[in-house]
């Protein structure tokens, strides 16, 4: 190969390198929507962003301890939204997110926070029985429920997510299978579809992204 | 490369082709399978009908959920008779199955919308795959099983 050729090729791979490694070392999204606060500052004005972020919520979780915003004070939590009786899409989120309590289970700083959407059915007993099924604790996976309209205001408007009663659907109840990743800040960070084994590989990789973010790995 | 080199290659290729065509999913002898063609035929349809509607639960790979939903891959539970299984897979489940010393509890959903065709591929993969042996379930011993079935 001729000298020049090889310099090119040499750029190329730079450039491809450069362009790989940018990418991951950009910082999650927050997502969710934005908006812009003027304010004026010693004079001047200047924008605040305001993110969009999880409001305040109280449930109760398979061991009866009352879980609120406080519960997550400083860590970084997944939340979704099941029931136990799911016959479809819910099997698949739950055995992808033993995968990730498994990797994680030992870190104080990441929670999982399962809401079910079928609280009628889903008492705190149905819960710790479901979770000692799975083999989990509390400490790190806490399964919530509560009063039903508001687990469905916060999944809607909150997280964002597809969740309510629906008699045709399998199991009598509509919802996604998503995952929501929250900062310590309570701004979304990242949805993935907790059905699909790769989306939950992305998640696996941002989780310490994230953490690294807040010092806290 | 000298000749023999070259043929030991294309032998030692051989022989891998070979053993990964075996590893089919369902390693298990099927000369007993007189119905060769609809036997191919069920496994691929089942194969397809299992990851779409039973897969969710037992897993791809048959593993079950911890002591939620249970593993068919070495299962004790595909040693009982037929009728007993396709009990199971064309009606659902509810209270207590025992698999492997563990005693599952949360039921199994019947899919009312299976077809006689869709239970027999279905039943064909699961027992071909997680069974023993290559077992071909034809559509008429789907439909002999009604009545037959006492604990739904």
């Amino acid at each position: 190969m001729l000298r020049l050729e090889k310099l090119y090729l040499a750029i190329l791979a730079l450039l491809l390198f450069s362009c790989l490694s940018k990418k991951s070392d950009e910082p999650l999204q927050i997502l969710g929507s934005k908006k812009l606060v003027a304010k004026t500052v010693n004079g001047e004005k200047t924008y605040d962003t305001i993110y969009h972020k999880i409001a305040d919520f109280s449930f109760i979780d398979q061991d009866s301890n009352i879980v609120t915003n406080k519960t997550f004070d400083g860590k970084i939590y997944i939340a979704d939204f099941f029931f136990t009786t799911c016959p479809t899409i819910c099997p698949k989120m739950n055995a992808q997110l033993v995968r990730v309590y498994d990797k994680f289970k030992d870190d104080p700083n990441v929670k999982i926070l399962s809401h079910t959407i079928d609280p009628a059915h889903d008492t705190v007993a149905v819960l710790r029985h479901f979770a000692n099924r799975l083999g989990v604790s509390s400490k790190t996976w806490h399964f919530v429920t509560g009063d039903q309209d508001k687990i469905y205001e916060i999944g809607q408007n909150s997280y964002m997510v597809t969740a309510m009663e629906d008699k045709t659907a399998p199991g009598g109840f509509l919802h996604n299978g998503a995952l929501i990743l929250v900062d310590p800040e309570r701004r979304i960070r990242g949805i993935y579809d907790g059905t699909k084994e790769d989306d939950v590989n992305r998640l696996m990789n941002d989780i310490p992204k994230l953490l690294a973010e807040y010092g806290l790995q | 490369m000298d000749y023999n080199k070259a043929l030991t290659f294309i032998l030692f290729l051989t022989f891998i082709i070979t053993c990964t065509s075996c590893l089919n999913g369902h390693n298990h002898d099927d000369s007993e399978i007189k119905d060769k063609k609809t036997f191919n035929q069920y496994m691929v349809l089942g194969e397809q009908l299992y990851k779409a509607n039973c897969g969710n639960c037992h897993q791809d790979d048959g593993s079950g959920l911890r002591r939620l939903y249970p593993p068919l891959k070495n299962s004790d539970f595909l040693d009982n008779n037929l009728t007993k299984i396709l009990c199971v897979i064309c009606n659902g489940k509810k209270g207590d199955l025992k698999v492997n010393d563990v005693t599952f509890d949360q039921g199994m959903p019947v899919n009312e919308q299976l077809t006689p065709l869709d239970l027999s591929a279905i039943s064909t993969y699961v027992l071909s795959t997680f069974g023993k042996k290559s077992v071909l379930v034809t559509q008429d011993e789907i439909r002999n099983i009604s009545g037959k079935c006492n604990d739904k």
